[in-house]
């Protein structure tokens, strides 16, 4: 295991009675850089999540964050010192006001930074005296932040941040998002929301039903997946097209659908040899990659 | 629109010390003090940055290139047409990343690849300025510069007294075959 | 900060409970001739002011009071947080689950104390104003036997906070054993044991209580005291260990 990696997991496992939440998962994650981590609801990145924050006890596998195991209860105080984490309920105390939750906040980290609190403070313009609990859900985001990024955490993970907010605030919190990577801590979030992913992730990682199915850069994705749509006066071979780096083929009439992560010009070149009448070749949205990736799968969920 | 992004700077940024046109808007910078500089007056100045950053670069996440391609692209483009020019500094790759709500990673990487490029030169500490000396001026400005240079050597050649039919010659000659001797005239 | 996250957790729980209280012994020291004059019409007379003392507050209302209090205290914690969706917040905080039991559970332990200390101050700080007068000496016996068997209570309670999901059904059970447990240590085989906590603490059968004077007398069963510190301890640790090994 190298130090260079913000996370690690090497075939973590999480299993609950005999449900597989998370299934032989490995992956790496160098920072700092931004990554989104998708799934359906269900397919294990709660449970992920909570692993490498040492809530949850892996079943199988192992993991390191920030060069600690995940699963020692000593270094996962370590990790947690240097991890900020927002969960999706954005649960605080609603007891507590603003302030005192700061205070109490600030009390556990040696590394805190009044300046940054009353900058974000005056920023947010958070009423200091207000409990928790009559927050709306967007300020309460915005002091989940505070309070995550006054200590300048070398990790933010963030379970579905922009669930329920509005979007002036989402536009906020992805700004943020990008400038604190840009000081160097690693972001790490789950989202449905893949267009947001689209424009901050470098990279993502897919998971369905506890499996990695994707693991990539969002700039090799966009140089590399395509969609060649080929039109043939006759109904086309389908299985001429079964070549290296091909997704998913579909075939509708006398036109052919190839999804590819790479090699589309081989593919342009196969339609064109099966005397194609028309062929064209288009960029593929994240979208339409992640509804394949957790598709592939469906028909193993009917059984 | 004007409430869209304010007061987002994380952390907070110091006053700038130099003059950042994409900040103000104005491009005042080479007739000295620009007056739009202000950090502290987050509206003003957040408002027009995005106003000035989203007409110079517009990144598409869903167009089959990669961003930091993108970006260089857009920046070339700027350079080109006059939009950025030598010596301008452009934002930092936070300030940037942030403005454009994408990873400072591609901007990072736009900003190195650039470097290669020679179109950005990055001063340790100060930031990266617009390199446009030589090679990638634009073209109009070099074909205007050239004009300047043969319009002098053409006066002083008419001035020594050689016929408008000679030069004419010479230069043509000089074009199309450079390596010859000289032509006896 | 931990400290003061959990006082505030249970601090109106304390509040109430410290009123409830004190309110019982108060009404009971200062109304002393209608309760006694009520006692007087419906059962056999009271020999003596220490006799009411001890009938309303050491012998039985109060006290029983006392224990469902103690018990009411013990709950709370992770699961309840659970409920409330900050369980994510406080398990990121950089401190063992450990502390965080164990936190909790001197909190919790410092609030049965200062319960436990009310009749000590009120009961012979108001006798006077009734013309009474009850040693200071008895109180403070008795308050050691509630600290004593309060905090068993408390640490029952808090442990199962820590097993039950839902802190309705770690109210339910607690009370059910609170009140099926002296039926069982009434048993006969069981009898000639300390275990009924009830008699320990009111002195029923004891020999360090004289039931006519209705006064403690003689040395406090020590040995049954420390088992009783013993069994919180105990208690606690479980339930630390548990929430150790819980996935949440």
């Amino acid at each position: 295991m190298t130090s260079d990696n913000v996370i690690e997991t090497h075939a973590l496992a999480k299993r609950y009675g005999d449900v597989d939440a998370v299934h032989a998962l490995s992956f790496q994650i160098r920072g700092p850089s931004i990554t989104g981590f998708l799934g359906r609801n269900g397919a294990g990145k709660s449970s992920t999540i909570r692993m490498l924050l040492g809530m949850i006890k892996p079943t199988a596998g192992s993991g390191m964050v920030l060069g600690h195991r995940i699963d020692d209860p000593k270094q996962s105080l370590l990790i947690r010192r240097r991890t900020a984490y927002i969960g999706e309920e954005k649960g605080l105390y609603a007891y507590m006001t603003v302030e005192q939750l700061v205070r109490f906040t600030s009390s556990f980290y040696p590394d805190w930074r009044p300046d940054i609190e009353q900058r974000l403070l005056r920023m947010y313009q958070l009423p200091l005296r207000r409990k928790v609990k009559a927050l709306s859900k967007g300020m309460r985001t915005k002091l989940a932040l505070l309070l995550a990024l006054s200590r300048r955490p070398a990790l933010l993970i963030l379970d579905e941040p922009t669930e329920g907010l509005d979007p002036v605030s989402i536009e906020e919190l992805l700004q943020m998002l990008t400038g604190i990577a840009a000081e160097g801590t690693t972001v790490f979030f789950s989202s449905h929301q893949l267009a947001e992913v689209e424009r901050i992730a470098d990279s993502i990682l897919i998971i369905e039903r506890g499996r990695l199915v994707l693991d990539v850069s969002l700039d090799h994705l966009r140089e590399n997946y395509r969609r060649v749509t080929a039109g043939f006066p006759a109904r086309p071979p389908e299985a001429e097209f079964r070549l290296p780096g091909v997704e998913r083929v579909r075939a509708s009439g006398r036109q052919i659908t190839v999804l590819a992560s790479r090699n589309a010009d081989a593919i342009v070149e196969r339609a064109r040899s099966l005397s194609a009448v028309s062929v064209e070749v288009e960029p593929v949205s994240l979208r339409e990659i992640f509804l394949d990736a957790v598709r592939t799968d469906a028909p193993a969920e009917a059984r | 629109m004007p409430v869209l992004f304010q007061g987002l700077r994380y952390p907070p940024v110091a006053p700038p010390k130099l003059h950042r046109w994409w900040l103000c808007g104005t491009n005042r910078a080479r007739q000295g003090r620009c007056v739009g500089c202000r950090l502290d007056k987050p509206k003003s100045t957040t408002v027009s940055y995005q106003w000035y950053s989203s007409v110079i670069f517009k990144l598409n996440p869903s167009s089959g290139q990669p961003l930091y391609l993108q970006l260089m692209q857009q920046v070339r483009h700027a350079v080109a047409t006059g939009v950025l020019q030598d010596g301008d500094l452009m934002p930092g790759i936070r300030t940037l990343a942030e403005e454009l709500v994408v990873s400072h990673n591609t901007v990072a990487k736009a900003y190195t690849e650039l470097e290669h490029e020679g179109l950005l030169e990055l001063r340790h500490g100060s930031g990266a300025y617009i390199s446009a000396k030589r090679g990638v001026k634009s073209r109009a400005d070099r074909v205007r510069a050239a004009q300047q240079r043969v319009r002098e050597l053409v006066n002083s050649l008419q001035a020594e007294g050689l016929s408008n039919e000679e030069i004419f010659r010479l230069f043509e000659a000089e074009v199309l075959f450079p390596h010859d001797l000289p032509p006896r005239l | 900060m931990l400290w003061y996250k959990t006082w505030r957790e249970n601090e109106l729980r304390f509040l109430i409970s410290a009123l409830v209280l004190s309110g019982i012994c108060t009404a009971a020291v200062l109304f002393e001739r209608m309760f006694r004059a009520q006692l007087h019409a419906t059962s056999a007379p009271l020999s003596s002011y220490a006799g009411y003392i001890y009938l309303r507050i050491y012998g039985g209302f109060a006290r029983g009071t006392f224990l469902v209090l103690a018990l009411v205290l013990g709950l709370g914690g992770l699961q309840r947080e659970r409920a409330h969706g900050s369980t994510g917040f406080t398990l990121m905080l950089p401190v063992s689950r450990g502390r965080l039991t164990g936190v909790r559970a001197a909190v919790g332990l410092a609030e049965i104390l200062a319960l436990s200390l009310l009749p000590v101050i009120l009961v012979p700080g108001l006798s006077p104003f009734v013309g009474e007068s009850y040693p200071l000496s008895q109180s403070l016996q008795f308050s050691l036997l509630w600290v004593s068997f309060g905090s068993v209570v408390f640490a029952a309670a808090f442990l199962s906070s820590v097993i039950f999901t839902s802190e309705y059904s770690a109210l339910a059970v607690s009370l059910a054993v609170f009140f099926i447990y002296p039926l069982v240590a009434r048993l006969p085989p069981l009898r000639p044991y300390p275990l009924h906590i009830h008699y320990i603490m009111n002195g029923t059968g004891m020999a360090y209580f004289d039931p006519r004077t209705d006064l403690l007398v003689g040395p406090l069963p020590w040995t049954v005291l420390a088992g009783a510190v013993a069994i919180t301890a105990a208690l606690v640790a479980y339930a630390a260990v548990l929430t150790e090994r819980q996935d949440f």
